[in-house]
């Protein structure tokens, strides 16, 4: 055989192998841009929260009166300082970004707002031309320490917490999430870092809508006590419960997960006071010791409750990065393989209530 | 407290202009140096072309240069602008530069040849298959925090790129100057296209860029359009100017007397 019949002969063959494999790489890289049909790309709150009556000062020096001066506007609130490094600037710039592409209507009727936790270092002045970089309508509130952690505590947010560093400086730790209360005055779903713009460019237009009919089927009318569940939500957290930790110590947290739909598995957990949560279960060794184990995911079978609970599944808070104490409440989201990430509060307790009501016991059928 | 990597990879901590030194990015220079310098040896007309051997090796320095702090880190973790400047240079820099000390000739030994079309056919789509799956979302966002895959997708870079210049100036590669303005035409079309995307995109593509700690108030927006704007607008004159050069380089060969230039 020639070279060159050999060139003419391989051409469309190699040509006509790798058509189609170019093809659907092309059809792959289509694919991770488009959007998943999620109804909300944002954490769900397990019961709406309404705004707290709360007073701060602006950057401007004038009373704020956050009820009031955000009433019927789509509010983001998010608390953090002006030295962070990393996730208060990229939250707001990617919220900044995409409030920029709403209608002029839809950003007339938009409050972000930021709250430090920070006030030695956040003067006014400073807080203004810090916020000024991601869009000069973001408002800056401060207030005194009292305030800010009442704010906080009825936002069922963790209070931050000033963390000493190296060299005699400091930084802060504190809630990561932002929240959105819609122009009805009620957050419904509150946003981790990690949202990406693409996630704020699907939910916000849809936050604007929650005042009548959101899209967890909530009417949002205001008052909570009218709150109507039109869909049934296919996964629900009760019992969220984490003992107040030792020193030094790893926090767990515990709970009950009622599963009505279909099988599902919790693959993680995230809150803001741990740098690394893990999902561990307990085996029993041939001798009968008793030995923790981590696991990839923890199984959440069909129409059942699932107790994570003491000598069975549990999630173990590593790394904590802030203290938390009996009668507080702390932000989780648990992230299900199917049902999403749903956001709930744990209650902090004692090692006593942990034997007497954190778990019920054995997994058990549940009945309707 | 930072730690110590041997190949750059995203770390998700706060961008700093301290330097960082990367053992591994120092190790494969060194070995790619050793490399290229070896092949020269083999050419008998790299001896001869001094000025372009010192381009040769300028295209040597500029891969250890894309590959160490700043930019590799910052491609790898911070700015999608430096991941395509990272590219660029790699690809469509540094790899032509390496190949144009070697003669089109067939008596070099240096240039060696594949089976002319068809090899060049299949450079050219491993070129772009690189290109490709090296800028989706699922292998940028994925593979960043590796340190192993980093080096990977680094050196299938600097391969794709290797592979896909042969056949310019390779001893068997493409017959015709207008068969080489198409092949470089194809073979960049996915450049342009993904420099086009980038630039006309609203949102961001990848996730660890986008929740980057900021570098100098950068957002994630601007970084993304810069980046298109970089593959589009430098990458494309990057291209016709090395052309250009390559086909002087054949020009001046097919001038020489008794020398056949396939």
């Amino acid at each position: 055989m020639t070279p060159g019949f050999s060139t003419v002969i391989r051409l469309p063959r190699a040509g006509a192998r790798l058509t189609p494999f170019l093809f659907l790489l092309f059809l792959a890289f289509g694919a991770c841009q488009r959007e998943q049909p999620v109804e909300m790309k944002g954490s769900r709150l397990a019961r709406p929260l309404a705004k707290p009556d709360v007073v701060l000062t602006d950057t401007a020096g004038k009373a704020f009166d956050f009820r009031k001066e955000t009433e019927g506007k789509l509010t983001l609130l998010f608390f953090g300082f002006t030295n962070c490094p990393d996730i208060c600037p990229v939250h707001l710039a990617n919220v900044a970004d995409v409030v920029d592409d709403l209608s002029f209507e839809q950003q007339s009727n938009t409050r972000v707002v930021f709250v430090t936790v920070d006030p030695q270092r956040d003067t006014p002045a400073h807080m203004r031309k810090w916020l000024d970089n991601f869009d000069a309508r973001f408002i800056g509130l401060y207030g005194d320490d009292e305030t800010v952690n009442r704010f906080q505590d009825e936002l069922l947010l963790a209070r931050a917490v000033t963390i000493p560093t190296e060299g005699g400086g400091y930084t802060v730790g504190h809630a990561s999430q932002m929240i959105a209360f819609s122009p009805d005055g009620l957050a419904r779903y509150v946003y981790p870092f990690g949202t990406r713009q693409s996630d704020w460019a699907h939910d916000l237009p849809r936050l604007f809508a929650n005042g009548k009919l959101d899209a967890g089927g909530h009417t949002g009318n205001g008052k909570l006590g009218n709150v109507k569940v039109v869909r049934k939500e296919p996964i629900r957290i009760e019992k969220v419960k984490m003992p107040a930790p030792a020193p030094g110590s790893p926090g767990v947290m515990y709970a009950t997960i009622i599963n009505e739909k279909e099988d599902d598995a919790l693959l993680a957990v995230e809150t803001p006071v741990a740098g690394r949560v893990e999902l561990h279960t307990v085996e029993k060794t041939p001798e009968g010791h008793s030995l923790m184990k981590q696991v990839k995911n923890i199984p959440v079978p069909a129409r059942r409750l699932t107790s994570l609970k003491p000598g069975g599944y549990h999630v173990m808070l590593m790394e904590r990065t802030a203290d938390y104490a009996q009668g507080q409440t702390v932000p989780a989201t648990f992230v299900f393989e199917k049902a999403g990430r749903i956001a709930v509060q744990a209650d902090v307790i004692s090692y006593g209530e942990v034997e007497h009501g954190a778990s019920d016991g054995a997994d058990k059928a549940h009945k309707h | 407290m930072k730690e110590i990597q041997w190949w750059c990879a995203a770390q998700g901590i706060p961008w700093t202009w301290s330097w960082q030194p990367y053992p591994g990015v120092w190790l494969a220079a060194l070995a790619l140096f050793t490399a290229y310098t070896v092949i020269l040896r083999r050419s008998p007309y790299a001896r001869e072309r001094r000025n372009l051997v010192i381009a040769g090796y300028i295209g040597v320095f500029i891969v250890w240069l894309s590959l160490d702090w700043p930019i590799g880190p910052l491609g790898v973790g911070y700015l999608a602008f430096a991941h395509s400047l990272k590219f660029l240079l790699i690809s469509f820099v540094a790899t032509p530069l390496m190949w144009l000390p070697f003669s089109p000739k067939r008596s070099d030994p240096a240039t060696w040849g594949g089976q002319g079309a068809t090899s060049a056919l299949l450079a050219g789509v491993f070129f772009n298959v690189v290109l490709i799956l090296s800028h989706t979302p699922l292998v940028v966002d994925g593979l960043a925090e590796s340190q192993l895959w980093s080096f990977v997708l680094d050196s299938l870079w600097l391969v794709a790129g290797v592979l896909f210049w042969r056949p310019i100036v390779g001893r068997n590669g493409l017959p015709q100057s207008m068969v080489k303005v198409l092949y470089i035409f194809l073979g960049t079309l996915s450049h342009t296209g993904l420099g086009m995307f980038f630039l006309l995109s609203r949102y961001p593509h990848y996730r660890v860029f986008e929740l980057a700690p900021r570098v100098e108030h950068l957002s994630a927006r601007v970084d993304q359009a810069l980046a298109g704007a970089l593959m589009l607008l430098a990458g494309t004159p990057i291209v016709f100017l090395i052309l250009g050069i390559v086909f002087s380089q054949v020009a001046r060969a097919e001038q020489a007397p008794g020398v056949t230039v396939r």
